[in-house]
């Protein structure tokens, strides 16, 4: 054992030898080449040899004694040392042969675990890389996509507009004015016993609300408060023949924007927080970051909805009071405020006009089932002539709807000059600030923050490139589009893409977060563009068979009579194809589409849970996805008269 | 006669496992027996036996096994496995065919005369 004590050839003894119970000390290399008596420059060759493998401890054990061996070997052999130091070989080349040698005969788990540490290193350069990529990215804000949506407004003259007038009128008309009142509104009125206590400040006269409030829980004389509606309506006649004179208008001239855009004189009726300061400050370029198209205000479309509410509240009252003209009036104002409102050319001025037509076509309705005679031939003509022409489709919101993504998506992406460009710090940022809180995707958008970046280059890679999600964006607009120009009847699935989407893998759903959380449910306003349509066909009907009767003493046995002189055409049933069906009832004249179960019921509206008449469950606008006759609700949808009130 | 680093490379292993093919060798003995059978052609040192033994071993076609010498110190002896044994027939044909491709172009044609 020599000068070695025996602890340290237990600890240089390797464990199969302990397990053997031999204490071999043959780890200690030094020790194995004391013990060899090979000379001085042999053992220095094998030392050095073994200590440049950078083997395993028993490795190099083994190297150790095979090259001492070859040595006594040799030298038994009758070999001098010297020729074998000779032909021994360069020192370093040999433990680099040997390393690689051993190195190959190491276990599998051994290999696995090195490749695995390769790759994890690997990624993460790659990875480093990528995130250095994406953080030299930037986006490219080069279309003002606000001054397209307001080129329609800008251009309207300035005598012309009409929005200077409205504004006079809702300066005139104050409505949020607090008011005090008689009658208490119906919602608590109505509420069970047990919960009218919670409200009793509201069902103990004086009442106090805004005068909004007010007004547009009694609209037609058959709500409770209608005698204080028609004296507001009474006391502001002229302020409502403002509204009908800017209605008149050829344009409405508002520009929209951000709240910090619109002019001083607008806020205060537009109910917009005015800071003095803002007016000192120059206006921001459209590139900044924060005049995002996402963001604008379009705080006129509530003014319009009041300003309807009091036109057709009006009409009514005019129709009570026997003042036809009155009555006319205000439905070609309707018609001219729904026209006004989808100046921008966006979805949701779309939905604005849709709902003041659908107002107008309501009222009118209304007042030829129940006052047939008060409405002139000439003014029924004019307004049949106005109903006809009015667009109920949705093709130029979505004009909007493609600025309003192509702008998203130049603030988010970078742009290579041909379409294609990736995801960037600003733009996911963006992201965060605009998904991030409703997204309903699992992903925890922490691009906010700075460390958030570092995810950056994981998004990048998750995400649809800018080209990938432009042309999946223009493929699903243009399916809605192409089916919009179809009739319903010939479209088998209107909720198709909003379908398409809804079926989308989770990762999928990922990749095109912006589509995903961003696209409004098209096939959804496609139905709701059908069913007004489908009304105002109803209306247009109607107004051809009080204009027969009024000639001819009683209705048409067919509808075919009504063509040419009062219809250009008998209106095609929107969920058949088939012309409408009509009937001579005991009541009169009924006028209905097949409705969503595709049979025929004789005119009769389907009901509700309760028993109620729901004439909408057998629309277009409520049938989801396929028009599937076996679930869709029994009833006709009725076109005239429909039962609005019943 | 020393042969170029990129010959011995692939004349080496085949020539060590023709060496074994008869039995077991420890590493001095096959040093001994390819210089002398190869009339020093293939003469070879420690730096490249030890290397080429144990890329052989690492390819499953040598085993060796440890065992003490006649003077009592350990000695690892190898030894063709069933694998080496099919390498070696296959190498052996390569061989012949590379051997009889030179002969026909001139290049070994005195040799195989002889």
């Amino acid at each position: 054992m020599g000068n070695t004590s025996f602890r340290r050839m237990l600890c240089k003894t390797p464990m199969r030898d302990l397990v053997r119970g031999e204490v071999t000390g043959r780890l200690d290399i030094d020790w194995l080449l004391d013990q060899s008596s090979l000379s001085g420059p042999a053992a220095g060759k094998v030392r050095n040899v073994v200590k440049r493998t950078r083997l395993w401890r028993l490795e190099k054990s083994d190297v150790a004694h095979e090259l001492i061996a070859h040595f006594h070997d040799g030298l038994e052999a009758g070999t001098p040392i010297d020729e074998l130091i000779e032909t021994f070989g360069d020192e370093k080349k040999t433990a680099k042969l040997i390393r690689r040698a051993k190195l190959r005969q190491r276990p599998l788990v051994w290999h696995a675990l090195k490749w695995f540490r390769r790759s994890v290193v690997a990624l993460f350069a790659v990875y480093l890389l990528m995130l250095g990529y994406f953080l030299m990215g930037s986006p490219e804000v080069k279309v003002d996509y606000l001054a397209k949506l307001n080129a329609k407004a800008l251009a309207v003259p300035e005598d012309d507009r009409a929005w200077p007038i409205y504004r006079e009128a809702l300066l005139e008309l104050d409505m949020f004015r607090e008011v005090e009142w008689d009658t208490p509104l119906p919602y608590y009125r109505d509420l069970p016993p047990e919960e009218q206590e919670e409200y009793w400040e509201e069902l103990e006269p004086p009442f106090r609300a805004s005068q909004m409030d007010r007004l547009q829980r009694s609209l037609s004389p058959n709500e409770p408060g209608w005698a204080e509606t028609a004296t507001f309506l009474r006391e502001h006649g002229e302020t409502l023949s403002l509204i009908r004179l800017g209605a008149a208008r050829s344009g409405l001239g508002f520009a929209v924007g951000f709240f910090t855009d619109f002019a001083p004189e607008d806020r205060d009726v537009l109910g917009i927080e005015y800071f003095p300061e803002q007016d000192t400050q120059p206006r921001a370029s459209f590139q900044d970051p924060d005049r995002i198209l996402l963001s604008i205000w379009f705080p006129h479309l509530g003014k319009f909805r009041q300003l309807a509410m009091l036109l057709s509240a009006d009409a009514r009252l005019a129709s009570i009071e026997g003042d036809a003209s009155r009555v006319y009036g205000n439905l070609v104002a309707l018609q001219g405020l729904a026209d006004h409102g989808r100046e921008s050319p966006c979805l949701i001025s779309e939905m604005v006009g849709l709902s003041i037509r659908s107002i107008a076509q309501e009222v009118l309705a209304s007042i030829l089932v129940q006052q047939p005679d008060l409405l002139s031939d000439g003014q029924l003509h004019n307004l049949a002539h106005l109903t006809a022409e009015s667009d109920l489709s949705f093709e130029t919101g979505m004009r909007g709807e493609r600025m309003w993504f192509d702008d998203i998506v130049q603030r988010i992406y970078s742009d290579d000059g041909n379409g294609d460009g990736r995801i960037t710090p600003e733009g996911l940022r963006l992201l965060d600030s605009v998904i991030g809180p409703s997204s309903s995707i699992e992903i925890e958008m922490v691009a906010g923050t700075d460390f958030g970046q570092v995810i950056g280059p994981a998004v990048m890679l998750g995400m649809a490139s800018r080209k990938e999600l432009t042309e999946m964006h223009q493929r699903l607009v243009g399916i809605t589009e192409a089916e919009m120009k179809q009739p319903l009847w010939m479209v088998s699935y209107p909720d198709v893409v909003d379908e398409e989407i809804g079926n989308w893998s989770r990762i999928k759903q990922s990749r095109y977060l912006l589509i995903t959380q961003m696209m409004p449910p098209l096939g959804g306003m496609r139905r709701r563009s059908e069913t007004a349509s489908g009304l105002r066909d109803g209306v247009l009907v109607g107004i051809g068979l009080e204009l027969y009767r009024r000639e001819h003493g009683d209705w048409p046995g067919a509808l075919g009579e009504l063509v040419p002189g009062y219809l250009p055409s008998v209106p095609l049933d929107r969920l058949t194809g088939e012309p409408v069906r009509y009937l001579i009832l005991e009541d009169g004249p009924v006028v209905y589409s097949l409705g969503v179960d595709g049979d025929d019921d004789g005119g009769r509206p389907p009901v509700d849970q309760d028993g109620e008449v729901d004439n909408g469950m057998a629309s277009p606008g409520r049938a989801y996805g396929a028009f599937n006759a076996d679930e869709a609700p029994d009833g006709d949808w009725m076109l005239w008269p429909v039962p609005w009130e019943e | 006669m020393k042969i170029e680093r990129e010959l011995m490379r692939g004349a080496g292993p085949v020539a060590v496992l023709k060496l074994l093919e008869p039995g077991e060798k420890y590493g001095y003995e096959l040093v001994k027996a390819l210089a002398k059978r190869s009339d020093g052609v293939l003469a070879m040192g420690q730096s490249t036996l030890y290397p080429m033994l144990y890329n052989l071993q690492a390819k499953g076609l040598i085993a060796s096994r440890m065992d003490k010498a006649e003077n009592g110190r350990p000695r690892k002896y190898y030894r063709l496995t069933g694998k080496g044994k099919k390498r070696l027939a296959h190498d052996t044909q390569q061989w012949q065919a590379v051997t009889a491709a030179m002969g026909a172009l001139g290049i070994t044609g005195n040799l195989q005369g002889a």
